[in-house]
């Protein structure tokens, strides 16, 4: 018998130990779509997280859950070394995009644009037109 | 043989001058787009601090376009509107950059007795330079500085294995600092 994640919730027990509890944690994964229910949304992000890293899926899957416990979860495993840091880098990129992109009224990161370099370019030229761009960073600086 | 760079990082000057469009720097900027392009797992970092520090310019740069004797508060009004608008639209093309990108908002950074030891270490240079009303000249004391302790420490938690920027006021680094390698373009 499984044991209901409210339940789990509120006991403060762990998937393992419903697993312990519930039989093993083999027979388990056997039902698979109760599995999934069981899952925490930390552990279901962690899985997502090792999809990523293992190249099975995109980190667009990660659009749907809490930005806040996704950035909580892909720090506690890079310090623990559990993701490397190219994949670190990645899941940030894509949360940072994500972050900016919803600010800008997107519900996800647009499609990536080879011209957005070139368009980068010059875009404060006027602005800047007579500003040294380390002097005023140094000034920014204090 | 040259050191294979995977992550690195980009000083606010870079991206200021690439968004002013300044022809020299650009090209030496494009240099490193080519150069990561080439492998998929290269990247150039920009972070939250680099993004913080270009709207400070943008506030900075249209305040100096305003006549002095504007209103303070419609001044202000001004420089909100228009700075925002500006970064919009600097960030719609930031959100769209290829891969070879990455902007890095959240980090988890520590600021350590080590950028406190640099800092107090590597004393900058005092220089002669124009006063703003043009007339007399003012000394100023520049060097390496806290945010330049904070751009490092971002960078070395990201594991950034170069760091680059226009400023000189870096070069004394260079040899106590690694990672990351810094290099002054």
């Amino acid at each position: 018998m499984a044991v209901p994640k409210a339940l789990r919730r509120e006991t403060g027990i762990s998937l393992l130990q419903a697993a312990s509890m519930t039989g093993g944690l083999h027979s388990m994964l056997l039902m698979s779509p109760h599995v999934l229910k069981l899952l925490t949304e930390e552990e279901r992000i962690e899985r997502v997280i090792g999809d990523i890293t293992e190249g099975k899926v995109s980190v667009r899957a990660l659009k749907d859950y809490d930005i806040n416990l996704v950035l909580k979860i892909v720090n506690r495993l890079r310090e623990a070394r559990r993701i490397d840091p190219d994949t670190y880098i990645k899941i940030l990129d894509y949360i940072g995009r994500l972050f900016l992109a919803r600010s800008l009224g997107y519900e996800d990161v647009p499609q990536q644009d080879p011209e957005a370099p070139a368009r980068l370019a010059g875009k404060l030229k006027e602005l800047l037109s007579d500003i040294d761009p380390v002097e005023v960073v140094r000034d920014v600086r204090g | 043989m040259y050191a294979v760079r995977q992550r690195i990082y980009l000083d606010t000057n870079v991206l200021v001058a690439k968004v002013k469009g300044e022809e020299d720097r650009v090209k030496k900027i494009a240099y490193w787009e080519n150069y990561v392009a080439k492998e998929p797992k290269r990247r150039l970092i920009i972070s939250i601090f680099t993004l913080m520090e270009l709207l400070h310019v943008i506030r900075n740069a249209l305040a100096k376009t305003l006549d002095p004797s504007t209103d303070l508060d419609q001044a202000r009004d001004y420089v909100i509107e228009r700075s925002s608008s500006l970064f919009n639209e600097i960030l719609e093309d930031m959100i769209r950059l290829p891969e070879t990108y990455a902007i890095v908002l959240d980090i988890d950074v520590t600021i350590s007795k080590r950028e406190l030891e640099l800092q107090n270490k590597y004393v900058g240079r005092i220089r002669r330079r124009k006063c703003e009303c043009g007339k007399s000249f003012v000394l100023r004391y520049g060097g390496v500085g806290h945010a330049d302790m904070v751009h490092l420490a971002i960078a070395r938690q990201l594991a950034c294995d170069t760091f680059l920027t226009f400023d000189k006021g870096f070069t004394p680094l260079k040899k106590i600092v690694y990672p990351p390698e810094i290099i002054v373009l």
